[in-house]
């Protein structure tokens, strides 16, 4: 009896522990990395702003989702901005509007090198929609963004 | 004067007014808030806030995209966006108002103006009345910024916080604006 009830505290304080040690990680997780992710789409920049100029709901449900994605996005780099302060890299893709593009922030260590204006590339980020609204012109903001095979 | 006659006197005039108008933007503004708790700390920034200012009229208006905040731990952002902002069903927030305290032409010359800026903010959906000061500066070269500091209480945007994490959320969070406004061509 008394061998039993040590098994069981020693079962409970592994199960606690491992319950802490779980919850401890699940608390501390980082965001997603990208590069390991699969894009669930491939899309052109131009076709990607004018889904969600057509229909904001329909284009966030395919590109943004539910839960959080990655997509892939070919187009030609308009701007590379370095960001104020501590914002990161804006690298802008032409979307054939020159009031709305499709803005891709990088982490500076996640931006090649190479890649300059008016370079063809593909990217992969997460898609978190589109900022315009009303009268007040916008662009489709993608985050954490990597380069993605051409 | 006859109505047709007005009719076209306004017509001529609407360009004269158009030209008037100075109109700034910026599409790549900062927000961030700080929730402050004995329990826990949380932070969360955003690099996409879009902003259209009329210097002329005061008219100002901001759009930001919920999904867009990031934060340190991934838990966190998806609590934030599942739980409590309800971002796939309100992935907007919204303020439009009238800026007062800086005229257009006085942004011709460098300084720093104190502002107030009074309007409906709208979060989770939930349209109020909000009210900030701040200030704008301006360098002399073109550069215009705007910043602000304000509160915002979740329980006034119909956002509800499950009793277990209530102590970890603030009742009020501070949020912080900083804009780097262009001129519009």
């Amino acid at each position: 009896m008394h061998m039993r009830a040590r098994t069981w505290i020693i079962i409970g304080a592994v199960a606690v522990a491992a319950g802490m040690a779980y919850g401890l990680k699940e608390f501390n997780r980082g965001l997603a990395e990208v590069e390991a992710m699969d894009a669930v789409e491939s899309v052109d920049a131009s076709a990607l702003l004018a889904a969600f100029v057509a229909d904001d709901q329909a284009a966030r449900a395919k590109y943004v989702g539910a839960t959080e994605q990655a997509i892939r996005v070919l187009g030609v780099i308009s701007t590379i901005e370095p960001g104020t302060d501590s914002a990161p890299t804006n690298v802008r893709l032409d979307a054939g509007d020159p009031m709305a593009s499709v803005v891709c922030e990088f982490a500076a260590d996640q931006l090649p090198a190479e890649w300059k204006v008016g370079d063809q590339v593909a990217l992969k980020g997460i898609c978190q929609g589109y900022t315009g609204e009303g009268m007040m012109p916008g662009d489709v903001i993608l985050q954490r963004c990597v380069a993605a095979e051409q | 004067m006859n109505l047709q006659k007005i009719v076209l006197v306004s017509l001529a005039l609407v360009p004269l007014t158009l030209v008037a108008q100075e109109r700034y933007m910026t599409r790549t503004g900062h927000i961030e808030f700080h929730s402050a708790t004995p329990l826990e700390n949380i932070h969360a920034e955003n690099d996409k806030v879009t902003s259209v200012w009329d210097a002329t009229t005061g008219a100002i208006e901001f759009a930001v995209l919920i999904k867009a905040f990031t934060f340190e731990k991934a838990l966190m952002q998806e609590h934030f966006n599942e739980n409590y902002m309800e971002s796939n069903t309100f992935p907007k927030a919204l303020f439009k108002g009238a800026l007062k305290g800086v005229l257009g032409a006085q942004l011709a010359t460098a300084g720093t103006y104190p502002v107030t800026v009074d309007g409906l903010l709208t979060i989770h959906g939930v349209e109020k009345p909000a009210k900030a000061e701040g200030t704008i500066t301006v360098d002399g070269k073109g550069g215009i910024r705007a910043e602000s500091k304000f509160q915002v209480k979740p329980a006034d945007h119909d956002i509800k916080i499950p009793g277990a994490v209530r102590k970890n959320i603030a009742e009020s969070i501070a949020v912080t604006v900083r804009m780097d406004y262009s001129k519009m061509p």
